[in-house]
């Protein structure tokens, strides 16, 4: 597989719902001269908890017909939100194993004129700008932004861990790297790992109960008087920031906490503007976060 | 049930299925983990968030119920529907256990017997149209031309051809009988 370049897999949440968090990603990737080129027709990855508690094989044939378009291009893929990036894993390293099932798939597949080889791998875009190098990235900072903020980890970027295997699961430092690396204080807290609360179709199936995970960590975090949570997937962006008005809606509870996707923070470090990177559209406004940065 | 053994001690280990079958199908559904190692310690449970807040939500039950063959425990209750899937319980089970994929099994033989939760029917529905859980919005597509990307994204959504090979792959699996609504079938 080419290095340097990529395909980028889009998903749903990120083109449909935060583009900010796409074009934040296409362009700190272009600034550090890694290409990342589309998979023209793309599909749901499909989502791990909710078509993967709704049946397996759909749940491996579509997965494996995205990782076909990849292996098409020559590319491995990379991801930016962690639920694609469980499925496409997941999906590949499977298929990777069992030749059996491979095949099986690959029937599916060539009712539609697609095979798999399970050549690609698959790879989320905090590995790669890890394996870039910190001390890489830091040379790219033209704006050290000296923020006082809150990584969520989120559950599928490390576990489960026994296959990904890309940081300690149960003390991960992989992020805080990222976002120290940037000029920010990553504050500990005592739910840091917890779940946003989206995932497993708890979203759509019980909307209020799914809010309580991402209210227990919104009150720790005012609590700790942080600037702003970083987030590294776009389904964990979606449910803090359009869930904090869900919030107010459901508990008249009132937080408004910015939510920062990593891409968009590595953005601003670049010294790109706000605008460009999508962060006026987001429900909760960044406006407090951004005043401290100054012009 | 029959207390058996020296003091009323019962074999964790050996314990039988009250619906063989059931049993049989769990245990296909789980794939490559076994549920048969947990000895019930509840580890698990007491680290999974989903117990803090949702009443009657206990992982190390669901498994207990998974090895006992209770089917009605699992697919016939809607607290299977409770997990995040946040692979928590995995990462801490002593036994190597996977209890979210007990829960996720369940999950699967449920949807199977039609009792898939209304909501997950409506956005398995956009994904049979779309080829999108998520399906972009007209007020996205503006907002996607002014950060300078396309409108309609570069996925299913500009491509007839790719919307109709997820559309075939959907009907080949058997998803869109699964989950599609009626109407559309
Ligand atoms: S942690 Fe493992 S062994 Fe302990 S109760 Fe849960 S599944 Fe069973
Ligand atoms: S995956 Fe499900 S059962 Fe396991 S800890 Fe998370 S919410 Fe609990």
């Amino acid at each position: 597989m080419v290095k340097g370049e990529y395909a980028f897999y889009l998903g749903c949440i990120t083109p449909n719902r935060y583009p900010g968090i796409e074009a934040a990603t296409r362009k700190v990737f272009e600034r550090l001269g890694i290409g990342l080129r589309d998979m023209e027709g793309a599909s749901c990855c499909p989502a791990p908890g909710v078509v993967g508690s709704f049946d397996a094989l759909t749940w491996l044939v579509l997965g494996a017909r995205n990782l076909s378009l990849a292996e098409g291009m020559g590319l491995d893929v990379l991801t930016v939100c962690s639920g694609c990036f469980d499925t496409l894993f997941e999906v590949n390293r499977v298929l990777k194993e069992d030749p059996g099932l491979r095949d099986r798939v690959n029937e599916l597949l060539s009712g539609v004129g697609r095979s798999y080889r399970a050549t690609v791998e698959v790879y989320h875009f905090t590995k790669v700008l890890h394996d870039y190098g910190v001390e890489e990235l830091k040379k790219h900072v033209r704006r050290p932004l000296g923020l006082k903020v809150a990584v969520h980890y989120g559950c599928h970027l490390l576990r489960p861990s026994e296959h990904k295997g890309m940081d300690n699961p149960l003390a991960p430092r992989l992020v805080d790297e990222l976002v120290e690396a940037l000029g920010c204080e990553s504050v500990d807290y005592p739910s840091r790992l917890m779940c946003c609360g989206a995932g497993g179709g708890v979203r759509s199936a019980f909307l209020k109960y799914s809010l309580e995970f991402t209210r227990r960590k919104l009150q720790e975090l005012k609590e700790r008087g942080v600037d702003c949570l970083v987030d590294v997937c776009s389904f964990c962006h979606l449910q803090f920031d359009r869930g904090q008005k869900e919030i107010e809606d459901l508990f008249g509870e009132t937080f408004g906490m910015p939510v920062v996707h990593y891409s968009q923070l590595l953005g601003l470090a670049m010294g790109m503007s706000p605008a460009e990177l999508g962060m006026d559209a987001h429900a909760v406004s960044c406006e407090p976060l951004l005043r401290k940065l100054g012009p | 049930m029959k207390k058996e053994g020296r003091k009323g001690l019962r074999d964790l280990f050996s314990m039988q299925g009250e619906d063989p079958e059931f049993l049989r199908e769990l245990r296909r559904e789980i794939g490559e983990q076994e549920p048969d190692a947990c000895f019930q310690c509840m580890r698990c449970t007491s680290g999974c968030d989903a117990f803090k807040f949702q009443k009657g939500y206990k992982p190390h039950q669901l498994v207990g119920f998974a090895r006992l063959g209770l089917k009605e425990r699992m697919v016939g209750s809607e607290v299977i529907w409770s997990c995040t899937t946040c692979s928590y319980c995995r990462e801490v089970c002593p036994q190597r256990v996977a209890p979210v994929d007990v829960v996720k099994a369940a999950r699967r033989l449920a949807v199977r017997e039609g009792r898939a939760v209304e909501d997950h029917r409506k956005i398995a529905g956009y994904l049979i149209r779309t080829g999108h859980l998520v399906p972009v919005s007209e007020t996205v597509k503006e907002l996607r031309e002014k950060l300078g990307l396309p409108g309609t994204p570069p996925t299913t959504h500009a491509s007839q051809k790719a919307l109709e090979e997820v559309g075939e792959l959907l009907r080949r699996t058997g998803f869109a009988r699964l989950l599609g609504e009626e109407k559309d079938g």
